[in-house]
């Protein structure tokens, strides 16, 4: 089956779809705190980032902790090489995800 | 003939005039297999359009035809407003997801260009092509997208009825979330107090093949979860001498099955059940046998559903006949004696199993040639038989199995062997083939 950037978003929107409200406030909330960042040019500066990566760090460890838990298996289910890195991959993920969505939020708090 | 007759009928006999219109602002269709309608130039027609069914390969073609063309009018007749997430029903009835996991609403993935009638179709009568509704209205089209899905035999198996699926041991994971959740009560004592366990497998296409095979993996998994196997004694009852259509997953299963204690009784199709004596009957190549239960998993046969089978619509005769499934030509899903007419789903009668995967590859390719059709080009996509299924082998594990029709393995994760079970597969379908599906229902993917 072939995949394309564009049905891919679509899968994510759809999983994404009971949390999206979540989402959007928090968008909302970032949008808010880069806007009065920059104008204080304190956008990113390096403690948020230091605070910003550790934020993705526990985003990351919690979901490759969590990710076998999330979908009813445990790590006894993992076999092979595979599972861990797709797994491994996934966290990282999360934890980007984590790190780009607390960033604006710590850049203001840590200002 | 009512005002609403009215409204909806059109000539027959402007299906030329709507071809040249077409032809006018044909979409720049061709070059891949499936045209990638999303970003196409709408194709502008004033086509009469009735898709029959709205199961997912009926939203699925809705979506995709009110995006593909400006102007026509394009009508859904189905009277269920529920939207059943069926390849969630194994884990329903093996007490893995809740019943509310796999409702939903057919009106959340209705286009709003398109006119939704909540009826029935009873009759296709495509040499006047037009389909008849259970008010007794007549539909007339220019083109038909046949989607109606199949229907479940029960009473093709004597003294089964689905009045009993949740009652004295017997189960059935078809149809609905209410079966499955009844066949979960049956799993769920049958894993507690153990006993013989039947897992039968009707003759004949059925939907989601691998559904039988996972409720008798994922019963016996819970049975060693429970503490209970040894307490129990398990039987699978194919009909014939496979057990998977795709040799390589068939070879698995014939190993997988025994080293797990479940007993392979070959050539058993079911043929009765006695539910208050708990005993089924089975007609072997050596005379009928009958076997005493504790718990029955019951799979009946299945066909194109009544009116879809008694209509000129299916296959008159070949492989696909006795199941009365709808004669499309295999690659371009375009009827094969109607050219204006097109199917997908499980109610086409192609050499493949009948999975959501399968809708997923089908529906691009009929839409596309459905609106090549319109513009009088030549139908250019064509369906490789892709079907899949992520073959739950435990709670926890799975194998991704895809293939095409030819039966060769056709990965869409290079990375995942088809061959092994691993976490991945089992991850996919616990969390994001719903997303996926539901993508697809809004022609999305």
């Amino acid at each position: 089956m072939a995949f394309s950037v564009f049905g891919i978003l679509a899968v994510i929107i759809e999983a994404l779809r009971p949390l999206l409200s979540f989402f959007l406030i928090w968008l909302v909330i970032d949008l808010i705190a880069t806007a009065l960042t920059l104008r204080q040019r304190r956008f990113a500066h390096a403690r948020a980032r230091q605070w910003a990566i550790r934020a993705g760090l526990v985003f990351a460890v919690g979901a490759f902790l969590a990710g076998p838990w999330l979908t009813q298996a445990n790590f006894a289910d993992f076999i092979g090489l595979v599972d861990w890195l797709l797994l491994a991959l996934m966290a990282l993920a999360v934890g980007f995800i984590g790190f780009i969505l607390t960033l604006p939020v710590v850049s203001l708090i840590r200002s | 003939m009512n005002q609403q007759d009215k409204h909806l009928e059109i000539s027959p006999s402007r299906r030329k005039l709507l071809q040249a219109t077409g032809l006018a602002a044909a979409v720049g269709l061709g070059g891949s297999v499936v045209p990638t309608q999303s970003h196409a130039r709408k194709l502008k027609t004033n086509a009469k359009i009735v898709i029959v069914g709205a199961g997912a390969a009926g939203l699925d073609a809705a979506n995709r035809l009110s995006r593909g063309l400006d102007g026509a009018q394009i009508i859904i007749i189905d009277s269920r407003t529920e939207h059943i997430y069926q390849p969630g029903l194994t884990l329903v009835a093996t007490g893995i997801w809740k019943t509310t996991k796999v409702r939903d609403k057919n009106a959340r993935y209705m286009p709003n260009d398109v006119k939704w009638l909540k009826k029935r179709v009873v009759a296709f009568e495509p040499s006047s092509n037009s389909v008849m509704t259970d008010d007794g209205q007549r539909i007339i089209y220019d083109y038909l997208m046949v989607t109606t899905g199949l229907q479940v035999n029960y009473s093709d198996i004597e003294g089964m009825s689905t009045d009993l699926i949740g009652k004295l041991g017997i189960g059935c994971v078809y149809d609905n979330p209410d079966h499955a959740s009844r066949t979960w009560q049956m799993i769920d004592q049958y894993t507690d107090q153990g006993g013989v366990g039947i897992f039968t497998r009707a003759q004949g296409p059925v939907k989601c093949a691998g559904a039988p095979l996972k409720v008798t993996m994922l019963t016996e998994d819970l049975l060693r979860r429970k503490g209970h196997r040894d307490s129990a004694s398990m039987m699978y009852t194919p009909p014939a001498k496979g057990l998977f259509s795709q040799p390589d997953i068939n070879a698995f299963l014939k190993e997988e099955f025994p080293s797990r204690d479940i007993a392979i009784q070959w050539d058993h199709p079911l043929v009765g059940i006695e539910p208050e004596l708990k005993r089924a009957t089975f007609k072997t190549p050596s005379g009928e046998r009958r076997i005493d239960y504790d718990f029955i998993h019951v799979v009946p046969p299945m066909q194109a559903p009544d009116p879809l089978a008694d209509s000129d619509l299916a296959w008159q005769e070949g492989p696909f006949a006795s199941g009365h499934w709808m004669e499309v030509d295999k690659l371009t899903l375009q009827h094969r004696r109607y050219p204006n007419v097109f199917g997908s789903g499980d109610c086409v009668g192609t050499p493949i199993g009948k999975t959501a995967a399968s809708v997923k590859a089908q529906v691009p390719v009929a839409t596309a040639n459905l609106i090549s059709a319109i513009a009088d080009e030549p139908l250019s996509a064509r369906y490789n038989g892709y079907t899949s299924c992520p073959l739950i082998t435990r709670k926890g594990q799975g194998i991704l199995v895809e293939f095409d029709y030819d039966l060769n393995m056709i990965p869409s994760f290079p990375f995942i062997s088809p061959y092994e079970q691993h976490w991945f597969p089992w991850m996919l379908k616990d969390r994001m083939l719903h997303a996926a599906y539901n993508a697809m229902l809004r022609g999305r993917v």
